[in-house]
């Protein structure tokens, strides 16, 4: 768990996502050395900008990682309360 | 008499061997001599200058609706391709229950962005099992049909509702296992699943329900047959990528099967990523393991118009401040106001590389259906502007819905997209041909393949590109007979000019059921293309009423 709880944002970049839109690779550094990219639509993307308080992808740079968590569950529920 | 004879074309067999000039005879829709032919022909083809090869083999498509009001598969087999695999990432259009329709339509417009119009509109619903569907599309196939079973549309069948609410139960893995294999023995060439994907309502699709019991129980019956499963993976992570590698190693290893995983791209700045996953994908080919790993030859693009938020303008904090907060009246007042306007046009100097080169893909009024294709810098000198001029411009007089593509934003390096390709152990795929017909299009990649990855880099000599997209793709999908010019195959031959085919430029085109539209590409360079023996597609007349595609492998028997 200390792993996990020490993970935080690397760094963020655009990419050019599989179905043809623009997606924010968010990279996540572990306490540990590793990383690994995480990548959020545009709903996610500006859930986590506005969490973080950011106004540039620098600024994302050192916020935990419960964050990006929290912005993927928000999306996936935005998503679905417009379903419904 | 022989059906047809090719004279003097330069013949490239699939196997990888140097090509060499010669002629190839055709008799009741198979290769009956290779080399010098004189004997009399109903036809004769000159293809002095040409390279004759095996058709190409397409391996990852979603033309399972098309299929049923357009048995060409359009536009493949003008791009050379004479095989195509529908049915890939856990979506099939068999075995269906009547019940089960709209759920699987659902999860083809959510996943693959086909219009439910045009399966209103286009599909007559006439089948459930998966032999009536194959029969249903046998009868007007130009194209060879190797179609995959999909993981989610057995779950449907056997579980219902609750095929994407839990697990099955070990009864339920045996009738999924019977259902396949009645599948299998009406002519699948193997199945898919997806780990994933989500549904229409943005739930994971059933198969990603499944335990690594049902898959294990699922893959023991595709070993009956030696056939494939066809995953798509967690493809922007690259340590679940490699878990899912191993994870099918196991697979092909216990039920002695072919396996492969699609798509891997090539992400800028991560190829330390993709070479820990190919020292993966060797070493379990090491080990004995068939894992084949797809990669596509197009770069990825991206579409945007003002309208919709992109992600593109993140780092203009401006820009996606407006586009993202603002009403479209908002975003109309403020590139109608000439302070804000100038603000943004300063703010965005910083990407300017971006918008020269941007391309208007769509507009809707007719006073700028003239632009369309053309790139910002290119309408800039027309109308003595700049491209960030144009744009905003341009979406002003088209009310937001100036259509705009980035071209080569991802999988885009050549060098090491190259260096894959042409990697013994790399499986050229992944097109989505027939897929995300309003974002894109999934036609061509063969073309761009021959232009960019053997003419202009030279990654792949010629001999070695037509291997990877015929030869291997038959060999490792078990599709018979085909995929190699040789005496006794069947005449599936793909006649091109290696100087010049390509893709062409993608463009719009208004073919689809319910009047819908299309991204699609032209081809170029491809002179004649022949499936089952009949000339089906010639560059100077086009497509001929011929319908000798077959169902590959076809009904078969378990051991």
């Amino acid at each position: 768990m200390a792993v996990i709880a020490g993970a935080v944002i690397n760094g963020a970049r655009v990419a050019a996502a599989h179905e043809g839109h623009a997606e924010l690779v968010v990279n996540i550094r572990y306490s540990n050395g590793g990383t690994s990219d995480v990548p959020l639509g545009a709903v996610a993307a500006e859930l986590l900008m506005r969490s973080c308080n950011a106004t540039t992808l620098e600024q994302l740079e050192g916020q935990g990682w419960q964050k990006v968590q929290a912005a993927l569950i928000e999306s996936h529920n935005t998503h679905n309360e417009r379903e419904q | 008499m022989l059906d047809i004879v090719i004279k003097n074309g330069r013949i490239v067999d699939g196997s990888g061997m140097p090509g060499f000039v010669g002629d190839i005879a055709i008799k009741a829709g198979r290769i009956v001599q290779i080399g010098r032919v004189d004997a009399a022909a109903e036809r004769v083809i000159d293809a002095e200058g040409k390279i004759v090869s095996p058709g190409f083999i397409d391996p990852h498509t979603h033309f399972d609706a098309q299929l049923l009001w357009d048995g060409y598969a359009k536009p493949s087999i003008e791009h050379g391709v004479t095989t195509i695999v529908p049915g890939n990432c856990s979506l099939s259009l068999a075995p269906l229950r009547a019940e089960h329709r709209m759920k699987l339509v659902g999860m083809f417009n959510q996943i693959e962005e086909m219009p439910i119009i045009a399966f209103e509109k286009g599909v007559v619903w006439n089948w459930e099992t998966f032999d009536e569907f194959l029969q249903r599309i046998q009868s007007d196939l130009s194209i060879n049909v190797a179609p995959l079973v999909g993981h989610s549309a057995l779950r449907l069948w056997v579980m219902g509702a609750a095929a994407d609410q839990r697990a099955a139960t070990a009864a339920e893995c045996e009738q999924m296992q019977d259902l396949l294999r009645s599948c299998l023995e009406a002519g699948a060439v193997g199945m898919s699943t997806s780990f994933v994907d989500f549904d229409e309502k943005m739930q994971p699709v059933p198969c990603r329900y499944a335990s690594t019991e049902e898959l294990d129980a699922l893959c023991a019956t595709l070993g009956e047959f030696g056939r494939i499963v066809q995953i798509v993976h967690e493809f922007y992570d690259t340590d679940l990528t490699i878990a899912r590698i191993d994870q099918l190693a196991e697979l092909s290893l216990k039920h002695g099967i072919p396996t492969t995983l699609s798509p891997l791209f090539v992400n800028a700045g991560d190829f330390d990523g993709v070479d820990r996953i190919m020292a993966r994908i060797d070493h379990q080919f090491e080990r004995g393991a068939r894992v084949w790993l797809q990669v596509q030859t197009r770069p990825v693009d991206i579409s945007f118009c003002l309208e919709v938020p992109s992600l593109l303008f993140i780092r203009l904090p401006s820009w996606y401040g407006i586009i993202r907060f603002g009403s479209r009246e908002d975003v109309i007042a403020a590139l109608s106001d000439a302070d804000t306007r100038a603000q943004l046009i300063a703010e965005a100097a910083s990407m300017a590389s971006v918008w020269a080169r941007l391309r208007l893909r769509q507009v809707s009024t007719e006073a700028n259906q003239a632009l369309v294709g053309k790139t910002l810098e290119e309408i800039a000198e027309l109308r003595g502007s700049t491209p960030i001029d144009v744009m905003i411009d341009l979406s002003l007089e088209e009310d937001l819905q100036a259509h705009f593509l980035a071209a080569d934003m991802g999988h885009n390096d050549v060098a090491k997209v190259g260096e894959l390709l042409a990697h013994p152990h790399v499986h050229i795929g992944a097109s989505d041909g027939g897929a995300h017909i309003l974002s894109f299009s999934t036609f061509g990649d063969t073309g761009h393949l021959f232009r960019q990855f053997v003419r202009d880099s030279g990654a792949l000599t010629l001999e070695q590109a037509v291997k990877k997209i015929t030869q291997d793709t038959a060999l490792i999908w078990g599709i018979p007979e085909r995929g190699l010019l040789q005496t006794g195959y069947v005449a599936d031959i793909t006649i091109f000019d290696a100087g010049t085919i390509d893709r062409g430029p993608e463009y719009f085109k208004q073919d689809v059921p319910g009047d819908g539209y299309r991204y699609v590409r032209d081809a170029v360079g491809i002179d004649t293309v022949i499936i089952g023996g009949a000339v089906s597609y010639q560059q100077d007349s086009g497509y001929t009423p011929a319908k000798e595609g077959a169902v590959l492998p076809g009904p078969v028997q378990a051991l």
